[in-house]
Order: C-alpha cells, then sequence, then structure tokens
C-alpha cells in the first residue's frame, strides 16, 4: 500500500539481503538489556516483548546480548549464551517472533572489563589490566587459554543459537565488549600478538568471526556490533580507527553486515543516551562506515523519528536503521507509518524514565509513554473490550493522567467529558517541558491531546469543577486526576519576606524579570531541579544549587543524565553546592549548616529561592466527591505526585475500569 | 554451669517457648530470597546457625501486602505458596532444637512503586528521604487491608511450623511511621496522640493475636530512637512498651535504632562506633517491663554478650553480623572456647554492603555464609593422600588457602618474604579507626597456629626456592606491588603510595595531597592518618564525591564527621593527570579546566596496585598444580582474596 504521506518512507519497507537471509523491511530492534530473564534464559515475557515488535512489523529483532562464557556476568538477569539450556528460551522467542515474518538473531557478547564480579566472585577478564573507570574494578590480563576459551564460547554460543532456530547471531565488538576493549589501544596494552598495531589488536575479533562462521555455515546471518567513536580521542577508538577496523573486517568476507554504535568506559551515558543528546547523534558513524565498505550498514543513536530514519535510508547512509526505543514506545510504528497513521504513532521521548535497566535494583524495563512495554502478556494490557454499559465519564484535570484516562475510557465506549482549570491540556508536563532541552516530553501530551480530539471526547478547559457541579451533571462515574501542588513548608523554614517561589512558578515564567542570584534548594535531586536550574541561567540568572546529599542531582544517576548535567552546570556558570542543610531564609540570605560539623554557611545577596521539595496530593475534591456517594477514581499525581510514567499508567488503569 | 559465658546459657521463657540460651540471631536482610520466596539458601542457612547452638532465630521480613516492595528480593509472604517455603526453613531449623520466629513488616513509605507500580503507602504523603517519592496517604479501607495483611501473613507462618512472629515496628515498617510524628501527620483517629499513633499497632497485634491463638509467640521490635528531627524517643518507646504488655498480647520486645532510610549508620553500625552504642534502649524499656527484652548493637563476642545480661541492660542479646563470620559463635561460646571464635569485623563490605547493592549476603571472613550447603560447616573433607602444599604469601589469601588446606590434612608450608603475615592489612590497621580490620589476619593466624601450618617468614619464593620444596602443589599469593607508573610523574621524589605512609616507610611533609581512584579506605584511611599527626591533608578523587564507596559499609557519615575535625579537604570531580615538581595537574571532569594542585610537600597515591605475577608466570608449567589468588592474580579487596583462598584450598 502506497499513497503520499507515506512515499517519504517508502524506502523504510525495502527488503534487505542479509547473507542469504532476507529482512523484510529496514527496521531493527537492536539488541537492549531488559532484566525479564528467568535463570539467565529467555522467557514467556521474552517472547510476549518481541512478539509486539514483530506484530507491529519491525523486520529484524536482535535479542538481549547472550554472554558467550561463565567468567562474564554482567548484569544478574543477563542471558547465559553458553549454557545448553538457552535454546528452549530461544525456540520460545523465535517462534513468536518468526510467525510475524522478521528475522531474529541472538547477540553474542562478552562484557570483558565492563562486567561485574559481584555474581561471579572471578576476577573480570580483558586485554591489560587497565582499571574500569565506572566500577573502578581491576580486571586480570588474559591469558593465552583465557582467549581460546572465549573464542571458543563464541563458538559455542553461535551453535547454540542456531540450535535455537535462529537467523543468525551478532557478534558484539561495540559497547560494553571485551572485543572492543581488545581492538582499542585505550584498554589493549598487550606486549603478545593480540594488542599492538592493529592487524594484532584486529586478531580475536577476527578468531572469533572465523570460529563462529565455522559453526553457523554460510546460510546463517553473522553480523558485527562495532563502536565508531569510543569519545576518548587521546587513545580510543575515534571515527576513522573505526573505518579503518571496519575495513578488513569487511574484506575478509565473513560478516553479512555492520551495525555501528558508539562510546566506551568513559562514555556511558552515550550508550543509553537521554534528552541531553540529539537524535541520531551517532548516525554520521554509521554512514561513514557504509561509505568504507560493501555490506549492509545499520545505523543507530536515538534514531525515534520516522523522518530521520527514512532520510537516512533514501540518502544511503544506512542500510537499516535501529529505532529501538521509538519501538519500546510505540511496537506498531512501522505498521503505522506504512497504514499513513503517521500521527497515530505514540512518540519516544528519549527521557529514560522508565527505562533504568542499569540500576542495582535491577528494574525491569519498560516505557514511560507505553506502560504495557515489557507486560505485553499482563491481563491487565489485553485488549481493550468495551464497557458492557456505556457510561458519562467526567474526568477532571487534563494532565497526562486524565487525558490517558479519558482516551481509554473513550475507546471503550464510555462518553467523556474531560475538565481542565486552566485554559491548555498537559499539566505539569508543559512546565517540565519548558525546561531547556526538555521540550521532547510534550511530545507526551501533544500525542494524547491529538488523539482525544480524533476520539471527539468533550473538552472543556478553563473550568473549575466543584462538587456542586459533579453534583448536578450527575455523571455515572468521575476520575479525579487534578495532579499535584507545592507543599505546606515547616515553619520556620522561610521568613516572610524571604523571595521564595516553587519550580511550577518559574517554569511559568512567574519570576522577577531582571535576573539576580537565584539560589535552588534542591530536596530531590531529579530533572526538576536541573530544569529549574537551566531556565534560569537562561534569563541571565546566577543560579547557585544547594542539596544535603553528597552531591547535586542524586536521581539523575539512573537516567544517566548526570554527567551531562554536570557538563553543562560548570559550562552555564551554576554553582553546586552540595552537603549543606538550609536551616532558615531570610529576605536576602540563604543560611544553612553544613551536614558533617554543623558549621553555619550563609550565601548572601539572593534575590531568588527555589524551594524544590517534593509536591503534595491536590485530593480534596476526591474525598469530597467521595463522601458525598459519587462513583470516583483517581489516578497520578493526584493519589502522590510522583512522575508521568505513573501518572500515565494510572490514567490508563482507571480508563479500563471505569 | 560455669565459665566465660555463664548467664549467657541459662534457658528463658519466651511465652510458651523455653530458650536454651540467651542468643539470639535476630532479623536480618539476605537478598536469598528466589522469584519473591524463601530459597533453599535461606533454609540452609538458617540452619547452620541452629546447629551452631542459637537459642532463638528470627527470620528477615516477610512482607504482608503486594503494595510493599522496597528492594529487589523481598518475601512476599501474602499468598499461601509461602507455606511449603517455610516448611523447608522450620523443618531444618527445628532438627536442631531451636525455635524461630518470622518476623512480618509492611515497609510503607520506605519504598517505591518501582517494582509494584503501584503507590507506596504511608500513614502521610510525605515522600522518603531516601526513595523521595510520595506515598499514597492510606485510606481507612487501606488500613483496614495492612491489618488484615498482617493478620493472613501470621496464619501463614503458623502453617509454616514457625514458633511465634516478630513485628518490624522500627527501622523500615508502616507501622513506625504511624508511632512516629516525623511521618505520620494524619488528623484521624490514626494521628496525633501517642494513642491514635499506636492505634494501627495495637489493631495489628490484636488482629494476630486472634488468629494464632494464645500459645504462638509474638514479639514487637520497636524503634527507641530514630535520631531525627521530631522522631520517636525512649520515652515515648518505653510508654509504647508499657501499653502493649498491659494489652497481654504480646510476649516479647526486641529493640533497634535509626531508621533504614535515614540513620542505617546506626542500625548496622561500622567499626567507628563502639560496641553496646544502643544499649540504652532494652535498659530503659526493660525497667519498665517485665516481659523479655532482647538488646542488640555490635555484639562482637560472648564475653560482652554476657556483661549485658548481667548488668541488667537485656533478657536476652541479638547477634547477627558475629554469628554471620562464624556461625558456630554460641557452641564456641558454650565450650568456654571464645578464642576460636572467627570474630566479626563490623568492616560491612560482604554483609550489609552487598545488601545496598542488590547482592546476596556474605562475609568477607567466611565465603560459606550464603553458600552453607556448598562450603559450610562439615562439607570439608579431610584427604585421602596428604600433598605436601607450598603457599607463596602469607597475606589473607595465602593464609585462608593455608587454613583451608592444612585443615584438609594436607602438610602446609607457608611462605612470606615479610617478617610480619597478613599482606596489606598490617597496614590498613595502623589507622587507629580500622583497628578492628586487623581481626582478619588474628583470626587466620589463629587457625595457622592451632593446624600447626609450617610458616617461614623472611623468605624470598623464587622458583627454586619453591622447587626446592618438591611441593604437590602450589599455591601463589603473592599480592601486588605498588603502581608507580600510572600517573606521568608518579615516581617522582615527593609521592609515596599509600603502605609507603601507613607503614612509616616515608614520613609525610606538612603540605599533603591524597589522589584517590579507589573510592574507599584506602584513601580516606592515609588522609584520616596523616592529618592526625599534623598533616594539612587534601584528598583528590575524579568520583562525585570522596569515599564513594564509604556509603554502602555505612563509615561515610562518620568518616566525614572525623574529616572536617581534622580538616581534611575533599575535593571530587577533578582526574589527576601529570605530576612533576611543584605541580600536580588535574583536569575537571565537567568543565575541561586543567587545575594545579601543588606545590605540596607530599603525594599520596590511593590507587590501582599492579598484580606481583612473576613467579606464577614462572612456575607456570613446572608445577602440576598451580594455583595464582587473591592480588596476584589483580589487586582486589580482601574478600576476592579469601574467596579464591577457599577455592584453592579446597580444589588441591
Amino acid at each position: 500500500m502506497s499513497n503520499d504521506s507515506t512515499m517519504p518512507f517508502e524506502g523504510l519497507f525495502a527488503p534487505l539481503s542479509l547473507g542469504k537471509k532476507t529482512a523484510p523491511n529496514r527496521f531493527v530492534f537492536a539488541a537492549h538489556q531488559t532484566n525479564f530473564a528467568v535463570h539467565h534464559r529467555f522467557e514467556k515475557r521474552h517472547a510476549d516483548y518481541y512478539a509486539a515488535r514483530a506484530a507491529g512489523g519491525v523486520g529484524l529483532i536482535v535479542l538481549e546480548g547472550s554472554v558467550v562464557h561463565v567468567s562474564d556476568t554482567p548484569y544478574e538477569y543477563v542471558i547465559a549464551g553458553y549454557d545448553p539450556q538457552v535454546v528452549e528460551g530461544y525456540q520460545l522467542v523465535r517462534a513468536a517472533v518468526h510467525r510475524h515474518g522478521a528475522l531474529v538473531l541472538a547477540q553474542l557478547t562478552h562484557s570483558g572489563m565492563q562486567g561485574s564480579s559481584h555474581y561471579s566472585q572471578q576476577p573480570l577478564w580483558a586485554p591489560s589490566p587497565v582499571p574500569e573507570v565506572n566500577s573502578r574494578e581491576l580486571p586480570k590480563e588474559m591469558e593465552p587459554e583465557d582467549i581460546n576459551a572465549l573464542i571458543d564460547g563464541f563458538a559455542q554460543a553461535a551453535r547454540l543459537a542456531l540450535e535455537g532456530g535462529l537467523d543468525g547471531v551478532e557478534i558484539n565488538a561495540g559497547q560494553d565488549s571485551v572485543l572492543r576493549q581488545f581492538l582499542s589501544p585505550l584498554t589493549n596494552q598487550r606486549g603478545d600478538e593480540y594488542g599492538g598495531d592493529l592487524a594484532n589488536r584486529l586478531r580475536l575479533v577476527r578468531d572469533v568471526i572465523s570460529a563462529v562462521r565455522g559453526q553457523v555455515g554460510s546460510g546463517a546471518i553473522v553480523g558485527l556490533r562495532l563502536s565508531g567513536d569510543e569519545y576518548a580521542p587521546w587513545a580510543g577508538i575515534k571515527p576513522e580507527d573505526a573505518v579503518a577496523i571496519a575495513q578488513p573486517l569487511a574484506k575478509d568476507g565473513q560478516i553479512d553486515f555492520i551495525s555501528v554504535t558508539s562510546g566506551s568506559i568513559y562514555s556511558g551515558h552515550v550508550t543509553r543516551p537521554g534528552l541531553f543528546m540529539p537524535p541520531g547523534f551517532a548516525t554520521h558513524l554509521a554512514a561513514q562506515i557504509k561509505a568504507a565498505v560493501s555490506l549492509p550498514v545499520f545505523a543507530q543513536g536515538s534514531i525515534v523519528d520516522s523522518e530521520m530514519a527514512a532520510a537516512l535510508i533514501n540518502e544511503q547512509k544506512a542500510d537499516a536503521v535501529e529505532m529501538t526505543r521509538a519501538l519500546i514506545a510505540d511496537p506498531d510504528l512501522p505498521n503505522k507509518l506504512r497504514q499513513g497513521q503517521v500521527d497515530d504513532i505514540r512518540p519516544c521521548l528519549l527521557s529514560n524514565q522508565d527505562n533504568i535497566i542499569g540500576i542495582v535494583q535491577n528494574a525491569r524495563l519498560s516505557c514511560v509513554n507505553n506502560p504495557a512495554a515489557g507486560y505485553e502478556g499482563d491481563p491487565e494490557f489485553a485488549p481493550l473490550t468495551r464497557a458492557p454499559v456505556p457510561h458519562q465519564v467526567m474526568v477532571i484535570g487534563g494532565g497526562p493522567a486524565g487525558m490517558e484516562a479519558a482516551r481509554v475510557a473513550t475507546l471503550r465506549g464510555h462518553t467523556v467529558t474531560l475538565y481542565e482549570q486552566s485554559h491548555h491540556l498537559g499539566g505539569a508536563v508543559r512546565l517540565a517541558a519548558a525546561a531547556p532541552g526538555r521540550e521532547r516530553l510534550a511530545l507526551a501530551v501533544d500525542w494524547l491531546e491529538k488523539q482525544l480530539r480524533k476520539l471527539g471526547v468533550t473538552i472543556k478547559t478553563g473550568v473549575e469543577v466543584t462538587p456542586e457541579m459533579v453534583q448536578k451533571i450527575a455523571p455515572e462515574a468521575v476520575i479525579a486526576t487534578l495532579g499535584g501542588k507545592p507543599r505546606q513548608r515547616p515553619p520556620g523554614l522561610f521568613q516572610e519576606t524571604a523571595p521564595l517561589v516553587n519550580p511550577r512558578q518559574v517554569l511559568s515564567g512567574e519570576v522577577p524579570d531582571e535576573a539576580g542570584k537565584a539560589v535552588i534548594l534542591d530536596a530531590i535531586g531529579d530533572v526538576i531541579g536541573m530544569g529549574v536550574a537551566e531556565w534560569l541561567t537562561e534569563r541571565g540568572w546566577q543560579v547557585e544549587v544547594v542539596t544535603s546529599d553528597m552531591f547535586v542531582g542524586q536521581k539523575l544517576t539512573a537516567s544517566l543524565e548526570l554527567t551531562p548535567w554536570n557538563q553543562r552546570a560548570c559550562a552555564k556558570g551554576v554553582a553546586l553546592r552540595p552537603q549543606i542543610e538550609v536551616q532558615r531564609v531570610t529576605a536576602h540570605t540563604v543560611i544553612g549548616v553544613d551536614i558533617f560539623d554543623r558549621q553555619e554557611i550563609t550565601i548572601d545577596d539572593v534575590d531568588l529561592v527555589i524551594d524544590v521539595a517534593n509536591e503534595a496530593p491536590n485530593e480534596e475534591l476526591y474525598f469530597a466527591l467521595k463522601q458525598a456517594g459519587v462513583r470516583v477514581f483517581r489516578a497520578g499525581d493526584a493519589i502522590a505526585p510522583r512522575y508521568m510514567a505513573q501518572a500515565i499508567l494510572e490514567g490508563y488503569r482507571v480508563g479500563r475500569e471505569v | 554451669m560455669s565459665g566465660q559465658a555463664r548467664m549467657l546459657f541459662t534457658p528463658l521463657k519466651v511465652g510458651n517457648l523455653t530458650l536454651a540460651n540467651r542468643l539470639v540471631f535476630s532479623a536480618h536482610l539476605t537478598n536469598y530470597a528466589e522469584d519473591f520466596l524463601p530459597s533453599e539458601r535461606h533454609a540452609y542457612y538458617y540452619r547452620e546457625r541452629a546447629r551452631g547452638g542459637v537459642g532463638l532465630i528470627i527470620t528477615e521480613e516477610q512482607s504482608t501486602h503486594p503494595t510493599d516492595h522496597p528492594y529487589e528480593k523481598l518475601i512476599h509472604a501474602f499468598h499461601p505458596k509461602v507455606i511449603p517455603y517455610y516448611r523447608r526453613i522450620t523443618d531444618l531449623v527445628h532438627a536442631e532444637n531451636t525455635p524461630i520466629l518470622a518476623q512480618i513488616n509492611h515497609n510503607g513509605g520506605q519504598s517505591s512503586g518501582m517494582f509494584t507500580r503501584l503507590p507506596a503507602w504511608a500513614p502521610s504523603a510525605l515522600a522518603d528521604p531516601l526513595f523521595r517519592e510520595v506515598p499514597k496517604a492510606v485510606e481507612h479501607d487501606d488500613i483496614a487491608e495492612i491489618i488484615a495483611g498482617y493478620a493472613q501473613v501470621a496464619e501463614y507462618t503458623q502453617q509454616g511450623n514457625f514458633d511465634g512472629v516478630e513485628l518490624q515496628c522500627s527501622h523500615s515498617s508502616i507501622v513506625r511511621q504511624f508511632l512516629s510524628r516525623n511521618t505520620n501527620h494524619r488528623s484521624d483517629g490514626y494521628g496525633g496522640s501517642l494513642e491514635n499513633r499506636m492505634r494501627l499497632l495495637r489493631e495489628i497485634i490484636a488482629a494476630i493475636r486472634a488468629v494464632v491463638g494464645r500459645s504462638y509467640v509474638i514479639s514487637v521490635r520497636l524503634c527507641g530512637d530514630e535520631l531525627i528531627r521530631d522522631g520517636i524517643t525512649i520515652d515515648e518507646t518505653v510508654e509504647v512498651a508499657r501499653i502493649l504488655e498491659a494489652d497481654g498480647h504480646i510476649d516479647c520486645i526486641n529493640t533497634s535504632i535509626g531508621t533504614a532510610t535515614q540513620t542505617l549508620y546506626m542500625i548496622e553500625a561500622s567499626m567507628r562506633i563502639p560496641p553496646n552504642y544502643a544499649l540504652f534502649i532494652p535498659s530503659a524499656i526493660r525497667k519498665a517491663v517485665r516481659l523479655p527484652v532482647i538488646g542488640v548493637g555490635r555484639v562482637k563476642d560472648p564475653i560482652q554478650a554476657e556483661r549485658i545480661l548481667t548488668e541488667g541492660h537485656a533478657d536476652l542479646v541479638g547477634v547477627v553480623r558475629a554469628q554471620i563470620a562464624d556461625p558456630e559463635f554460641a557452641r564456641k561460646a558454650r565450650e568456654n572456647r571464645a578464642e576460636d571464635i572467627r570474630l566479626c569485623l563490623s568492616c560491612n563490605q560482604e554483609c550489609v554492603g552487598r545488601m545496598g547493592l542488590n547482592r546476596w549476603m556474605g562475609c568477607i571472613e567466611t565465603p560459606a555464609t550464603g553458600q552453607e550447603k556448598l562450603y559450610g560447616v562439615g562439607t570439608l573433607k579431610p584427604v585421602e593422600t596428604a600433598k605436601k602444599v607450598v603457599v607463596v604469601g602469607g597475606g589473607p589469601a595465602g593464609l585462608k588457602a593455608a587454613t583451608i588446606a592444612a585443615r584438609r590434612g594436607h602438610k602446609v608450608v607457608l611462605l612470606e618474604k615479610e617478617p610480619l603475615l597478613g599482606g596489606q592489612v598490617v597496614w590498613a590497621v595502623r589507622v587507629t579507626s580500622r583497628a578492628e580490620f586487623g581481626d582478619i589476619v588474628r583470626n587466620l593466624l589463629h587457625e595457622i597456629e592451632q593446624l600447626g601450618v609450617e610458616v617461614r617468614t623472611g623468605v624470598i619464593a623464587t622458583p627454586e626456592v619453591v622447587l626446592a620444596e618438591k611441593p604437590d602443589a602450589v599455591v601463589v599469593a603473592t599480592g601486588s606491588t605498588a603502581d608507580r607508573n600510572a600517573i606521568p610523574g608518579s615516581d617522582g621524589p615527593q609521592v609515596a603510595d599509600v603502605i609507603d605512609i601507613l607503614s612509616g616507610e616515608v614520613k609525610p611533609g606538612k603540605k599533603v595531597l591524597v589522589i584517590d581512584r579507589l573510592g574507599f579506605h584506602e584513601a580516606t584511611s592515609v588522609a584520616e592518618y596523616m592529618a592526625e599527626q599534623g598533616c594539612e591533608v587534601e584528598v583528590v578523587t575524579p568520583t562525585l564525591y570522596v569515599g564513594q564507596d564509604l556509603g554502602v559499609t555505612l563509615d561515610l557519615e562518620n568518616w566525614y564527621r572525623l574529616a572536617r575535625r581534622l580538616n581534611i579537604r575533599c575535593t571530587p570531580n577533578h582526574s589527576v593527570l601529570s605530576i612533576s615538581e611543584g605541580t600536580v595537574m588535574a583536569l575537571h571532569n565537567y568543565s575541561g579546566q586543567m587545575v594545579n594542585f601543588g606545590p605540596v610537600d607530599t603525594i599520596v597515591l590511593a590507587i590501582h596496585r599492579r598484580a606481583e605475577h612473576g613467579l606464577y608466570d614462572q612456575l607456570k608449567g613446572r608445577v602440576r598444580s598451580l594455583h595464582r589468588i587473591g592480588d596476584c592474580v589483580s589487586p582486589r579487596r580482601a574478600h576476592a582474596a579469601i574467596i579464591e583462598g577457599e577455592k584453592a584450598g579446597r580444589a588441591i
């Protein structure tokens, strides 16, 4: 099917030959950690997750990495690709994916120094004893027998992947890979035939490719994942080195494609880039390699917009596009594109808010904008069914919770009217998106608003709903999604004369026109303090951030936003003042104490103080209605002010329940 | 009965139970749960301590409601499928004639929705300082559900053949959150006066008692001081204890201090906090009630425990970490062999430290902890033919390998080039606040002596020296050396490494810069040591703050307090790139600017060491059974040395 609106996307739907197999189109769902594994095997949960993307039209799925040797347990729920028991899981996933016509590969990997010894209680393996900068762990320099075991491990794992019925394998020599650590002089300081000049540093990758090809024969796909730039220009793989690595490997004639990623031990945040990296930031690396080799090349790096994806193919900068997070947010992206429903694609926000799989707590992968991601098999995400009796439903509050509730309730056949007291929809998300660099967050509520208008939901803005109004309208159900509000602060903390504002006021521009010195009191350490700081610096304010934590931005580590935030804070001259407990704020002074020695610390000449603290729920209407016997539900910040992910999930739930 | 600990081994009645002695293995997290259920590992872990002779075991918390999930490996006890898993534990523990209680709990607002995808529940919608997630202020229906959940889980524990339950109302519990003014801002019948704040607790107890009958033990663990603003203090806790006793439903009171999400370093105190620091709590409660009272707080040996009893601070003594380190603590105490106990260091490295990292609990000294089935008491089988084993290196790795091999009947010779055994530990414990770490070596040396391992110090073990012994097996544990080439100029004259300073080899000048790339005790210890001698010390690190890894061992707060007192300057976010006379150039990680930290009189390197594997390389292929363990494989922390020593000792 093809009409005017799909024309620019046509290139994405051309089949792609990979060795002796053909992927039906150019969309790739690339390998990524999910934490879904049980006993180091692929599970039904994986199968449901991948099947949803295959059903949505993706052409090639590369499964979550399978480690090839027992020396590597980089995270607790890693797939043990060396264990024959992995085969059953492969078969499960393969069946689920092949049903929809997509190809499916295993990714074979060994993390080397980027692994963890906490689970294996064994030393990490690496080309050289170079400390890993994040874990600060010193690996063991691999002995010749270790290298042989590693090569055998790749071969064995490749054989198991084929036994599992997969279409082939991708060998990881990109981020988090011992093979990259051998390729890069940053981490390879060996004096034997595996270190030194490029031919030596290439030796292990070549040995591995040969061993894998030897196992799988010519019929299966063997791809290679490379780092196009380690972002460590003093010693690491630079873009020109990546070309010099790719060319001989392509010429060897044993691989069927190259996927181009980026990053190294010094740039973890580039591996799971967030809002701080522009979409498509690494595609030039793929383009450069594509120009130098005659193999299919996959591009990667925050490719979330279909137009960009299509342009990469059409301009021959890449042969396929990894749109992993876009496909997490909307598994049906390819099908919607093909059917011309571009506006219906639920956008990826690149916020990494509910994709924090790297933290020690082992959070399972999900998506702020698609709560079903990772929960595809959960009954609460089964296809919506029509309500047995359609009701008049009042949704009060037009933030993400209210809009999602209204959307789902309408899809179920209810007649929904959405009330919003301000003059626009979007709730606190609009404020969050007002912070510099965070504009993309608004896509979530833009999408919801468009869907509501398309569904014909009655939207009444500028209306403050009272219990009396509800009694008068007498709906069959009410969904109260009134969000949060600034909390009453402990007495004594702020003098009346203190130039105090809250983050809502700042982000809606309610600050003095004349910029001066602003002090942010950050009790949370997340994106709010960061956003407010950047909003103010952009308008000429001199900003200091005060926290009692050990460092500013404690909650930014999970989404990997901390490093780029620190870089921007430096560039913008934001002063970071950790380890201070604020005790009193007067007209022009913030007075605190050092958290350890309780010595007084004052910040003088302050023109503005921003109190960044957890909000309180806006719950009065809910309780009033409940007391009055109204059938009332609540969702999101009106229960407890949290993040957009909770608002959308709970909005979805009440929409389904009502 | 006579001996070192007479009162400790006097029986005591708790409710219906008669405890053989006064030692309690009180509740603590292990992260041993699998699929949110008690695992086989739990059963063997508790059984090992029961065999070791402890009087009472209390399990880790059993969660009472689906809204509760603060950490991944929580046991979900609100489903009857737990019962067979409970029986696996109680069968093994009861076979040792040891009673066992199940601790039941709801963590309330000290949690998040990360795993549940539900709002956390709490008395008021106030974010916990650690989780920073605003919970839902529970409605009355929710409160009824909480109470029903406790009663239901109590019933499951009874069906699982436990001897009773303990309600955790202390450091991480919705019950404490209701009891405390800090977290309870309610204006209904559950907030305000003490009577109101106690209401939930009393309703829970009554509901449980109604379900379990009179003979099932109910213990209540109370927080004696939250150590926070508007928090619970001892007077109120004594009052709570009095009221609960008068209600007549409970059999025992356990005690605790601090809150898990704000003052954890006071709950599981490291060696920086003196033993017995929390005894004021049981002491005060015991004066007000007749119920048996359990005291806790870094009890390391039986003599200390005995004194707690004879001085009247408590009726029972909770001993956790000391029994994690040595499961036979009780037996050895009863047999008057206190000196044979493998003393806990209170280092928190592999027990508490792994909890915070969501990993299963272990022990720096005892690899068997959590792996009892594999390495526990009785698993070390004597060998049929004794081998001649040469162990080279008398640090923790070599000492551990020597003890294990000798215990199995091998003839072991240990060669050490220094005059003293202990490796780097010898120097680490020169720092006053780290002295207890030295017990790791004391314990091993005590074993070495008992086992008759032949020790030769001052011997440089060349391949010829080793081969001259005609060994059947060689264990190379030659450790590591300072890396003086890691930074350009770090081989210069004013540069020293941590051990140079602690050993007195190098006397630091007036102005000292410590370069920290490790983030653990090395830098903070040497800084403290030099500052105490009057040096002006600055610590520079590329990490976000100095001592980044001291957080999980709960040493951070007290080190910083000391550092402030000693005027130690802490400079994070800088990577030192070069050293020359008068300059120490560092890159600010985020601005990219170069900063000169010089001139200083002395530069101390707290950086990664180099594996000393020369002997291993030379012996490779020349010895049939060759093992390389510890830092000479790759320099890491002490636990790795001990684990590899244990494994090598067993493999020979």
